[in-house]
């Protein structure tokens, strides 16, 4: 640091530096026109002067200036000595004391810098001399002539005391000019350090054998070093790998500090990449200024740290090539003529380079487009806006091609657009795909949406506005436009699970309708709804699906009418079998009818016999209500579902009533055992059925057996009511899993249907009831789960 | 000597119907609405004429029948829609019965 504020203050020394050879050579000139006119004739001495001044001015200075300043002094110094003891006439007679003790008091001056020192000693070797002449004076050996000359000898004395004084003053003076012009050199070379100091770019100097003679701090930071750096050391004996742009090793002598001195030019600008240990690699910008001090060659370097700078250039250069490496890219004039094209572009479209330079896009222009959608393009990108979108284009061979394409106006400093920039990537195999997937989602029926809460924009697939029976549009409305073709029944549901959505992030589900011509018309549909939410667990987006159902409800109506129907159907077909039966049990009382109203007229006479004979109708007759009561109730349609609290009790009777006949026929033992107070939310008629077919296929399993028993028992276990229906059967394994399967009977052929449980089974899944076969116990028992009255479950 | 008549049936009421309707001097009815009381009886005296319903607890008019005398005279009394007997009954006769049809199927047998 001190070196470079002493070579940046050179000039300001150089200076000062000047004006005391100048006073130096101005003092000798005078001298000698002094000594001269004592001498010669006056015009002669001033002749004599004037060659000091002109010869020994410029000699002084040209030694001052070099680096044997020192010997120059002494040099002068003896030349005045000679001058006053060789030269001078009155050398001989040692009476021209004047002659040489004014030079004996200048050579202090001279010789030394200290200026006190020399001062006081030029004083003391002025007061010597004078004592010495006044004694010389006042000797014999001055000849009258001389004595006698122009000025008395005291004034003599005077004069030249008085001289030698003020010569002092005035050199003196020149010192304080000197000093005054130092310190402002020192003010400088403050002002310099702390600019170099406050500097991010490195600064050092080198001398031409590359020794660091300076440098600051900033140089030390760049380069990691503890704050002396390199400072006295050889530049070259840093272990620092140095390498170009590229990467290719730096050589030595194309360091530009070596190629600043070898060709004496500043080397500016240079970019250089320096490997360091602790660092890794860096980048520096490097200047190299060469300059001479004092004859000394030196390079002021600057070095800026870029490493930051070109990592963002390389990576820009990365991303770029990058770009160019998997995008299309092409270039455009502000015309739309096309100055760049690279391989991806010629490579989707098939066509040559030297085909697109000098063309606008129109040659790939594929006439999917309207117009309107390029003008559009166009007004957008002309103003200063990047474009978006897709764009199909078509290559030389015809083939259409899609791109999702990027386009950026390329600005100048000043902000003018000088280009367009296009950026496009293939998506034909992507537009493919959404056409299979909306294709799929056409034949699924299952349209998709997507809703971003924060920016209000929302998206549909072709399929959810074929749904909706909607245009695609693009529109921030798309939500109430669907919201208002919600039936209105649905409609509170909606905005109830919608808004909890978008309030807690809550995904939804929801079966609803939507209507079209004024309610004329309605779809099922079903909406699945997925919240997206940002780290907050704020909900930012809603997407999902919307499944038109319509299809599949009707068929489900469908179904159910068929079921209805074959559960009719089994009910007619246990009918059938159980109608021999029945018509026996309704023959029989009507027998007793028919045979005591004919004799009715043979006890008019016998009021016992009579009232008899009418107890007997009345009895009969009870009995064929009561089975048409049954039959009427076991044969209705179930097309639509009648729930109601049911005793269970009162359902079983029914059903024995109708099954009692089957197992008399076939002599089998029919035990009912049921709590009287069980209550069931049921169709009453379906659960009949259901016992009508267990029983009756428990009579038909054990109506050969031995033993031959069905049990009917109803109780309630933990608010369950559940119902067996036992019988002295068994069952092999394995068939649990068939059992309740269509068409699985373990009858002969003929004579089951296989119909029977699959029916019974779900007939009581509609009521929320389980139907399983109990292996607890040793013969074959159905055993039915029905759930509490109050908490039975409409599943239908 | 009268005729002897048996009627098989499991419904109470309609043998007391039966019995009031045709008993006479001339027309021994016997009623019973078990099997086994019934054949037991046909063994000991033998019947002119059964009328034996189809359905009957724990066996059928067909099964009763063929454990009978096969030169008794047999009716079948069935309130079944469809009966195919294999047995060779006299005939078969639907519930509810007549009383004038069994009258006089009755007085068909009756000895002149």
């Amino acid at each position: 640091m001190e070196n470079i504020k002493k070579i940046s203050s050179r000039s300001l020394v150089i200076q000062s530096k000047l004006f005391n050879s100048m006073v130096h050579s101005v003092w000798i000139t005078l001298t000698f026109y002094v000594g001269i006119c004592y001498y010669l004739d006056a015009p002669l001495a001033l002749f004599v002067g004037l060659l000091g001044v002109i010869f020994l001015c410029p000699l002084i200075l040209i030694l001052e200036q070099k680096k044997y300043q020192q010997s120059a002094r002494i040099f002068f110094s003896l030349s005045c000595y000679l001058y006053i003891f060789a030269v001078s006439p009155g050398f001989k007679h040692q009476i021209y004391a004047e002659y040489y003790y004014l030079p004996a008091i200048i050579i202090p001056l001279i010789l030394f810098d200290h200026e006190r020192f020399k001062l006081i000693l030029s004083l003391i070797i002025a007061g010597v001399f004078l004592w010495g002449h006044s004694i010389i004076i006042g000797s014999d050996f001055i000849p009258e002539k001389l004595l006698a000359t122009e000025f008395p000898s005291v004034l003599r004395h005077i004069n030249f005391f008085g001289a030698s004084i003020l010569l002092a003053i005035f050199v003196n003076f020149t010192r304080e000019i000197k000093r005054s012009m130092l310190k402002e050199v020192e003010k400088e070379s403050d002002k310099l350090e702390l600019i170099m100091k406050s500097m991010s770019e490195g600064l050092l100097v080198l001398n031409e054998h590359d020794d660091v003679i300076s440098q600051n701090p900033a140089f030390c930071k760049i380069l990691g070093l503890p704050t002396g750096g390199y400072k006295g050391k050889h530049r070259r004996n840093s272990e620092l790998r140095h390498c170009h742009d590229d990467g290719t090793p730096y050589l030595p002598e194309d360091h530009p500090s070596r190629v600043a001195f070898r060709t004496n030019e500043p080397q500016l600008d240079k970019v250089m990449g320096l490997v360091l240990p602790h660092k890794g690699l860096i980048w520096l910008k490097i200047n190299a200024v060469p300059f001479e001090d004092e004859g000394r060659r030196h390079v002021v370097m600057t070095l800026a740290d870029i490493t930051e700078q070109k990592n963002a250039e390389l990576k820009n250069a990365q991303i770029l090539n990058a770009i160019d490496s998997t995008a299309i890219v092409a270039c455009t004039d502000l015309s739309g003529r096309i100055t760049r094209v690279n391989e991806n572009f010629c490579k989707i479209s098939g066509y040559m380079e030297e085909e697109l330079l000098g063309r606008d896009h129109r040659i790939i222009n594929s006439g999917y487009h309207s117009k309107q959608f390029f003008s559009k393009l166009w007004n957008t990108i002309k103003q200063g806006h990047s474009w978006a979108g897709n764009i199909c284009n078509r290559a030389k061979n015809g083939k259409l091609y899609h791109v999702e394409t990027a386009i950026a106006p390329i600005k100048d400093f000043n902000g003018e657009i000088v280009e367009y920039m296009s950026i496009r990537f293939d998506v034909s195999e992507q537009k493919k795909m959404e056409g299979q997937l909306s294709e799929a989602q056409s034949i699924a029926k299952i349209g998709s949406f997507q809703y971003n809460l924060t920016t209000n924009q929302q998206e549909w697939s072709q399929e959810q506005y074929k749904i909706c029976e909607m245009v695609e549009e693009s529109s921030d409305l798309l939500y109430f436009h669907y919201r208002s073709k919600i039936h209105q029944e649905d409609l509170p549901q909606f905005d109830k699970l919608f808004e909890r959505a978008h309030l807690y992030g809550e995904d939804f589900v929801l079966n609803h309708r939507i209507h079209f011509d004024k309610e004329k018309r309605v779809k099922y549909v079903r909406v699945i709804g997925k919240v997206t939410k940002d780290p907050n667990g704020r909900a930012i987006s809603i997407s999902g699906t919307c499944q038109d159902l319509t299809e599949e409800v009707q068929k489900q109506k469908e179904l159910e009418v068929a079921k209805a129907m074959s559960i009719h159907n089994a009910k007619l077909a246990s009918l059938g079998e159980m109608s021999a039966g029945i018509a026996h049990e309704i023959n029989n009382p009507l027998g007793v009818i028919i045979g005591n109203i004919e004799m009715l007229n043979e006890f008019k006479d016998n009021p016992e016999k009579f009232d008899s004979k009418i107890n007997s109708i009345a009895r009969a007759a009870e009995r064929i209500e009561k089975i048409v009561k049954g039959l009427r109730k076991f044969s209705r349609s179930t097309d639509h579902y009648t729930r109601s609290i049911e005793n269970l009790s009162s359902i079983v009777n029914e059903a024995i009533i109708m099954t009692e006949h089957k197992s008399k026929r076939h002599n089998v033992k029919l035990e009912v055992h049921v709590e009287p107070n069980l209550e069931i939310l049921c169709d009453g008629v379906e659960i009949e059925q259901v016992l009508v077919n267990l029983i009756s296929n428990a009579i038909d399993a054990v109506k050969m057996h031995a033993e031959c028993w069905v049990k009917v028992n109803g109780f309630n276990i933990d608010n369950t009511v559940v119902l067996q229906v036992m019988d002295s059967g068994f069952l092999s394994e394995g068939v649990e899993e068939k059992l309740f399967q269509p068409f699985f009977t373990t009858k002969v052929v003929g004579e089951g249907t296989g119909l029977g449980l699959s029916i019974v089974k779900g007939i009581l899944e509609q009521h929320g009831a389980t139907i399983n076969l109990n292996r607890s116990f040793i013969n074959t028992c159905f055993e039915i789960k029905f759930p509490e009255a109050g908490k039975a479950q409409n599943v239908a | 000597m009268s005729l002897k008549v048996y009627y098989l049936d499991d419904e109470v009421d309609l043998l007391e119907v039966f019995y009031d309707a045709h008993n006479s001097k001339d027309i021994d009815i016997k009623i019973f609405n078990r099997p086994d009381d019934f054949i037991k009886a046909t063994k000991l005296e033998r019947p002119d004429l059964v009328f034996i319903d189809y359905r009957l607890p724990g066996t059928n008019g067909d099964e009763v029948a063929l454990k009978l005398d096969p030169e008794i005279q047999k009716i079948l009394v069935t309130g079944e829609l469809n009966v195919d007997p294999k047995v060779n009954f006299l005939m078969k006769l639907d519930k509810p019965l007549r009383r004038d049809k069994v009258r006089s199927i009755l007085s068909s047998f009756l000895k002149p």
